[in-house]
């Protein structure tokens, strides 16, 4: 695989959510607002460029045996050190999205990487592939959390956009679906998301 | 044998060096996170008690923390009080001011741990919501949220959300949260009184007495 193919392959044919179903938890639960899911984003980015890093560079001292708790050992720590500096310096965002930053330790999509690729790759191939896998599950996320927080909430980034325009132009005023931002809305944009990519993906199919 | 302590040496070093780690950055973050604590805890007893010029030290009282507020001249004349009733996930922190009267001066949520996007809306700011509250109520601040600002010059035995038949209007489809925060106020306004209570019958007590040291002390100044 060439490193430009690593790069891309998180965007399209092994994007860790809407491909492999990986990482649910926090995209289910964090997609509620823009914002909040970009933080969860690139929280987990950060952790998985990190823990792909030093895993890469300790793959051959660490036993076959210990691998397992050796890696969750290196993932928590970084989560940790996540944990502690959103605290520090994004305090709002911190007491928004505080409760998953933990669970971040047991995301799949990060034990995944480091079992499937960082512990059998060096350390530049594994630095792209976390790079890649991350921006493709924040990409996601920031899709689920803009669907949702837009017709939920009918605001994005915060910022109404539901406003006189809309009270103008339909004589009414827009009354949000609150359902997309309870637990539900969730699962139907994501069932809607994946709908769509399974349509193309036969479309494909059938001209090959 | 001799692998096991080869296995369990590998482990113990992995921890070592994260537990350094994280102990560095810990030491780091930790004063920028009590500073921010400790900021916001002063800003908001002054902005649920604007009258009050100075706050006494807190006196804890069953499950709440009591801060006696003064006036200029120095006479009590409310008190600020810290509680956490449980919400639908977790204690909500409230601090809120109340005056003799029994009236709520101001509420602000410190902390909390409801579900995002729906108990957390207790902190949304909301330029309509506000609007249509503020013709009821002119106290209330557009700029803060709603929710919050809502309490303001109630009575606290009045504390009830509208979907039991009260006047405080609940935060959609998360009534528990809103609920937890009336009861909340209500318990600790009652738990206030009690203790203010018993402590202005012990200071009638005490009163003759300094008043007496006073005296003396000012005569002896002559």
């Amino acid at each position: 695989m060439t490193t430009l193919e690593n790069l891309k392959k998180g965007f399209t044919n092994e994007m860790p959510l809407l491909m492999y179903m990986l990482g649910f938890c926090p995209a289910l639960a964090v997609s509620t607002s823009v914002i909040n899911s970009i933080v969860m984003g690139l929280s987990a980015t950060f952790v998985l460029i990190g823990s792909n890093v030093i895993i890469s560079i300790v793959r051959k001292i660490i036993p076959d045996e210990i691998r397992l708790p050796s890696f969750i050992l290196i993932i928590a720590t970084f989560v940790t050190i996540v944990d502690l500096i959103l605290g520090a310096y994004l305090p709002d965002i911190h007491k928004a999205i505080g409760l998953f930053i933990p669970l971040i330790v047991v995301n799949c999509i990060i034990l995944g990487r480091a079992e499937a690729f960082a512990s059998k790759n060096n350390i530049f191939q594994s630095l792209i592939d976390a790079i890649s896998i991350g921006l493709g599950f924040t990409l996601v996320l920031f899709l689920i959390a803009t669907i949702r927080e837009i017709l939920g909430n009918g605001s994005f980034l915060g910022f109404d956009i539901f406003g006189d325009w809309f009270n103008n132009f339909f004589k009414s005023e827009f009354k949000p679906v609150i359902v997309m931002i309870l637990p539900p809305g969730a699962f139907f944009t994501m069932g809607f998301l994946l709908a769509i990519i399974n349509y193309f993906k036969s479309v494909k199919n059938k001209k090959s | 044998m001799k692998d096991y302590i080869k296995l369990s040496f590998i482990l113990f070093l992995i921890c070592f060096i994260s537990a350094f780690l994280l102990s560095f950055v810990n030491s780091k973050t930790s004063p920028i996170k009590e500073k921010i604590l400790s900021d916001k805890e002063y800003k908001a007893k002054k902005e649920v008690f604007e009258e009050a010029e100075k706050f006494l030290e807190p006196v804890k009282y069953k499950d709440i923390e009591i801060y006696l507020c003064l006036d200029k001249n120095e006479k009590e004349i409310g008190a600020i009080i810290k509680a956490a009733p449980s919400g639908f996930s977790g204690n909500i922190f409230i601090l809120f001011g109340i005056n003799l009267n029994g009236n709520i001066t101001g509420l602000k949520v410190i902390s909390h741990t409801e579900t995002p996007g729906l108990g957390s809306k207790m902190e949304e700011i909301n330029k309509k919501k506000s609007e249509e509250l503020y013709k009821k109520n002119n106290l209330i601040k557009k700029d803060k949220p709603w929710f919050q600002e809502q309490f303001k010059n109630f009575n606290y035995n009045d504390l009830i959300v509208d979907k039991d038949g009260g006047k405080i209007d609940s935060l959609t489809a998360a009534t528990i949260s809103s609920r937890a925060v009336c009861n909340g106020i209500k318990n600790a306004a009652k738990k206030f009184f009690d203790w203010y209570k018993n402590k202005n019958n012990m200071n009638n007590k005490n009163i003759g007495d300094e008043e007496q040291i006073d005296a003396q002390t000012s005569a002896t100044k002559k």
